[in-house]
């Protein structure tokens, strides 16, 4: 016979957990994030349809699409970087308020693309001046492609950079 | 109330490049008095990438892909543009069925075109959930765009002499069920964006007069909104256009109602090209034997088609070797959009992203 | 004044081209280029529009091209001239307003300027940019 005790002893309260302080702030950060609504050719459609019904980027906590940088934490650079955009591009970046995070979307954004050599209005990379947190290649990427940055940039802010 | 009509002053209101109803990075510089605006002036420029250069160092077969890049959102139609002057300056014959199979793809990417176009329009002037209902229509035809070219938006799928590849029977599947549906959708996606609110922003604003069209060059669904029944499928056929019935719905004040109205009508008189060319697309070869190495005869070339925003004309002067010495395309927006400076004046600043969204602009295509 | 009468009174040569090569229509070549302000009041008299103007660079100077097309017949006519680089040439941007775009359009990418136009400005290119991109002489900057 198993002998059964009176009373079981409870060693924590359900529905508290301990953890340090910055992964919690981390695990809000990563699920909250604020896309700032900023199309700048072709990849811009995809970011659209990424948030639409089909793909619904909403799941992942960042379909909020911000038309400000200054509500944004995410800067997905969405297209071809002109030199005469670049400079704005900047702006908008340091407008963002910080922790800020930018994904380059798509070929241009991240070499040039097709329009790496020979066109002279294309800024090369958006890494030349922008310092980019995850890199997404296609031309267009597809939104599951854009979907899968985001996750990878999620894992990146769960690890505290 | 002196003192108020003392402090009341014009100012610049700075719209863009970054702004999220204007379809990418164009910048309005809006000189306002209170809610309305006096004068505007577009800046253009902010996604010039110099691709008139690039084609002099690109070759003819190189630059093809690059057609895909300018207008994304109908990119089967320019690559059209661009095939036809080609097959012009060479001289091919492009088979039946090929022909057939442009007409279809090239009228799902009308479509697909017309329905972001009604999404982003709803979604500038406030309206969240049509955009949910296009976009739902829409991915079923870039799903069908998969199939066959292996591609969502740039597809690269034409080639000079024929297409890339046969449609497959999965397609036809997938073309039977989105016919099916879209009518009703179509139908669906009206009465649910026509509420009176929609109607009150969009009605008896940014009128384009008849004269205007001819001023500015209008073409596509500005001038048609504008009672123009200028549509080159219909005034200068080319493919197997003649061989289709279908209409031009036109507009009659041409106000932003009009516009929106005739898009909408375009994209029924699309699905009615698709069903006819479907039942007519004859068996044979996809393809011509295209050269691989394409030099053109020297002289001059110009091919103009209809894409979704108008006339595209594209203009090639080649010096007999493997890369053209001008490249040149006139795009349908850029001319349409010239007329806004001319329409912005007078209205409200709530007005300026109704009209600037009925014009109907995609910025690379402008700014090249 | 009906366009069957351009020949005569202007210094237009007829050049002779078919459909099927060329896309055009009908095309001119035009000898005094002063004159095509008031060609382009004859185009605009019978209904035309203007679809586009744009050159290329020959080598030896600009190949300026004034496109027209009408709406309801099919009748896209070109004209063309001979301008040296660095010219000035007429503006028609009061027959056709859409000429403004256009016009600075080839200003910005041929360094051709436009006597009477409203506004020429460099329409495209980015700030601070050198030389006129379309010119077969134009290099970019090492960067």
């Amino acid at each position: 016979m198993v002998k059964i005790p009176e009373k079981v002893e409870v060693p924590y309260v359900y529905g508290i957990k301990f953890a340090v302080l910055e992964d919690v702030l981390n695990w809000c950060r990563k699920n909250s994030l604020w896309p700032a609504t900023f199309g700048l050719a072709c990849c811009a459609i995809e970011m659209m349809a990424a948030g639409a019904a089909r793909f619904d980027l909403d799941r992942f906590g960042a379909g909020v699409f911000r038309p400000s940088p200054r509500q944004a934490d995410l800067m997905i650079v969405a297209g071809t970087v002109t030199k005469k955009m670049a400079s704005r591009v900047k702006t908008l970046y340091e407008q963002m308020p910080a922790p800020k995070y930018v994904l380059a979307l798509g070929a241009c954004a991240i070499s040039g693309g097709v329009f790496s050599k020979d066109a002279y209005g294309v800024v090369k990379g958006v890494d030349s001046f922008l310092p980019v947190d995850v890199y997404v290649p296609g031309c267009p990427p597809r939104p599951e492609a854009l979907i899968n940055g985001l996750l990878r940039l999620q894992e990146k802010i769960q690890k505290g950079r | 109330m002196d003192t108020v009509k003392e402090i009341k002053k014009d100012f610049f209101i700075n719209m863009g490049p970054q702004h999220p109803s204007t379809h990418g990075v164009l910048r309005i510089v809006l000189n306002v008095e209170g809610e309305k605006v006096l004068s505007s002036e577009t800046v253009l420029g902010y996604a010039h990438r110099g691709v008139e250069k690039m084609a002099e160092s690109k070759t003819y077969i190189q630059m093809m892909p690059v057609m895909d890049r300018f207008d994304y959102v109908s990119s089967m139609l320019f690559e059209w543009g661009y095939v036809g002057a080609l097959e012009k300056a060479l001289g091919v014959k492009v088979p039946e069925r090929a022909e057939y199979i442009r007409v279809i793809m090239g009228e799902l990417n009308r479509i697909a075109s017309h329905l972001l176009w009604v999404g982003a329009f709803l979604l500038d002037l406030g309206a969240f959930t049509p955009f949910l209902w296009v976009f739902d229509a829409r991915e079923r035809i870039m799903d069908m765009f998969e199939e066959v070219t292996g591609q969502r938006m740039t597809n690269n799928y034409f080639r000079i002499g024929g297409v890339k590849d046969d449609l497959t029977p999965q397609f036809f599947k997938m073309l039977q069920d989105f016919l099916k549906m879209i009518r009703e959708r179509m139908k669906d996606t009206e009465d649910l964006i026509e509420s009176i609110i929609f109607l009150e922003r969009v009605k008896d604003i940014g009128f384009i007069s008849k004269q205007d069209v001819i001023d500015y060059g209008l073409t596509g669904p500005v001038a048609r909104g504008s009672g123009f029944s200028y549509d080159l499928r219909k005034n200068e056929p080319y493919s197997v256009y003649d061989k289709i019935d279908f209409e031009i719905p036109v507009g009659e004040k041409g106000d932003c109602y009009d516009r929106y109205k005739v898009r909408m009508k375009e994209v029924i008189q699309s699905v009615r090209i698709v069903e006819q060319a479907l039942n007519l697309l004859p068996d044979g070869p996809y393809t011509e034997k295209s050269p691989k190495v394409v030099k053109l005869p020297e002289g001059e070339y110009y091919n103009a088609v209809e894409t979704s925003r108008g006339l595209l004309g594209v203009y090639i002067v080649s010096d007999g070797s493997t890369k053209p010495a001008r490249f040149k395309l006139r795009d349908p927006a850029f001319s349409n959009l010239s007329i806004l400076d001319k329409l912005l004046p007078g209205n409200k600043i709530s007005d300026v992203v109704a009209i600037l969204g009925s014009i109907d602009v995609v910025i690379p295509e402008i700014d090249r | 004044m009906a366009l069957v009468a351009l020949v005569d009174n202007f210094s237009l040569t007829k050049i002779d081209i078919s459909y099927e090569a060329k896309g055009f229509n009908h095309a001119y070549l035009l000898e005094k280029k002063e004159e095509i302000v008031d060609i382009a009041k004859a185009f605009k008299d019978e209904g035309y529009f203007l679809e586009t103007i744009t050159a290329f660079d020959k080598g030896d100077g600009l190949r300026m091209i004034y496109l027209f097309n009408v709406h309801h017949k099919v009748h896209r006519t070109a004209v063309y001239f001979d301008s040296p680089y660095d010219a000035e040439l007429q503006s028609i941007t009061n027959v056709f307003p859409s000429a403004n775009w256009f016009e600075s359009e080839v200003y910005d990418m041929f360094g051709v300027t436009f006597k009477g136009h409203p506004d020429l400005k460099r329409l495209l290119t980015p700030e601070g940019m050198k030389g006129f991109p379309l010119l077969k002489s134009w290099k970019p900057e090492e960067e």
